[in-house]
């Protein structure tokens, strides 16, 4: 009964509303709470590099933009990646330019506190997402674009089976000079059966 | 100078002695007396006085769907504070080209801040924004940063003559320019 009570208290403080629920992590809706963290990532000079934020953004150009929500079905959904054990929102997740009709999406994953890289966070909440989007969503495909030289991303997605779709040649404008990206995609197909072999 | 919450500093693109933050709404007074403090207002546009609303208008989340202006606040790392401002502005995005200008408290005068708050907006400029061109209006007898703008490689593009009134007499304005090319040897 106390470790109940307990645990509703620590809720009541920090706010977490999971939408998700992972091991490490889960899933939660944005919260205008964390809007100095999420402006903190959003201008961070290591983070904003591979996020593409060129654009200094302030505390009130971040807040309205949790404010701008278009009405109905959106075609955009996006989650804070909420870190269990230390209670906080450590990263952005989610898909945009989600195509109901053909059923596609583009995938986006932002771990904004640099002490949080390296540690597989990232691969967690990408198959928490993936099985979102599969299983609740009803989407078939996810497609993910990653500068050629932002390793860490391109990673995580081969670690989860994405499949390596080809190279978007000067796709971005990163330090002076145009920069190849590598797209991955991620088939409803293809994600069943890399979880058919995990379980093996 | 209310309490700065160590949260709320953004560095956006760092430097050395300096780094290049986001602008801070809790920092607008600062702004306000640096458009207003008749030393480094002589050789802006700001010849008409900046009340703090009017300042903080500026900085205020606009409805345009791409950035005309984009402001720095300019940081001190060691002393741990705002020292100025720096912004692009009148960018236009087709033909890439943008006007520069800034603003540093005179205590930080003559200590090389302005090449170096130079170099991190050029540097801005032209290896993120893919900007072709930019450019510096300067005053005839603004000669610390007439020395300042050639020191980083601005050319003297054009002069327009007897264009301001400054002190009770006219005096021409020189337009500095840099291109990109020059500026990524």
């Amino acid at each position: 009964m106390a470790k109940k009570e307990e645990k509703s208290k620590r809720n009541e403080e920090t706010e977490e509303f999971p939408f998700i629920r992972g091991s490490r992590i889960d899933l939660c809706p944005r919260n205008s709470k964390y809007v100095n963290l999420y402006v903190k990532w959003k201008n961070h000079p290591k983070v904003r590099k591979y996020a593409r934020n060129i654009i200094p953004r302030t505390i009130d150009e971040q807040k309205k933009r949790s404010e701008s929500r278009s009405e109905g079905i959106s075609d955009f959904v996006s989650l804070d990646v909420w870190h269990k054990e230390d209670k906080k929102p450590i990263g952005q997740i989610g898909l945009n330019h989600i195509d109901w009709v053909n059923g596609w999406a583009n995938a986006f994953l932002q771990i904004g506190e640099p002490n949080y890289w390296n540690k597989d966070i990232g691969r967690e909440a990408t198959e928490l997402l993936m099985e979102y989007a599969f299983n609740e969503l009803k989407l078939n495909k996810i497609h993910g674009g990653v500068a050629i030289d932002n390793i860490g991303s391109w990673t995580v997605a081969g670690k989860i089976g994405f499949v390596f779709d080809g190279i978007k040649k000067h796709e971005m404008y990163v330090d002076g000079k145009y920069v190849d990206a590598k797209i991955f995609r991620l088939s409803k197909e293809d994600w069943i059966k890399s979880r058919e072999l995990k379980k093996d | 100078m209310s309490e700065l919450k160590e949260e709320i500093v953004l560095p956006f693109v760092e430097g050395e002695t300096v780094s290049l933050c986001v602008a801070n709404a809790d920092h607008v007074n600062l702004y306000a007396g640096w458009m207003n403090h008749p030393e480094t207002r002589k050789f802006t546009r700001f010849n008409m006085p900046q009340t703090i609303d009017e300042v903080k208008k500026m900085f205020e989340p606009k409805k345009e769907a791409v950035k005309e202006d984009i402001f720095f606040e300019i940081w001190h790392k060691k002393d741990k504070k705002p020292i100025g401002l720096a912004n692009l502005f009148r960018i236009q995005w087709f033909t890439r080209n943008a006007h520069i200008s800034y603003i540093i408290d005179p205590k930080y005068w003559k200590q090389n801040i302005g090449t170096e708050v130079g170099k991190l907006v050029l540097d801005y400029a032209y290896k993120e924004l893919n900007l072709h061109k930019i450019t510096a209006r300067l005053f005839a007898l603004n000669k610390a940063s007439i020395q300042l703008a050639e020191k980083l490689g601005f050319k003297l593009e054009i002069t327009l003559k007897k264009e301001v009134y400054i002190d009770g007499e006219h005096m021409d304005v020189f337009e500095y320019s840099i291109f990109k090319d020059d500026w990524m040897k």
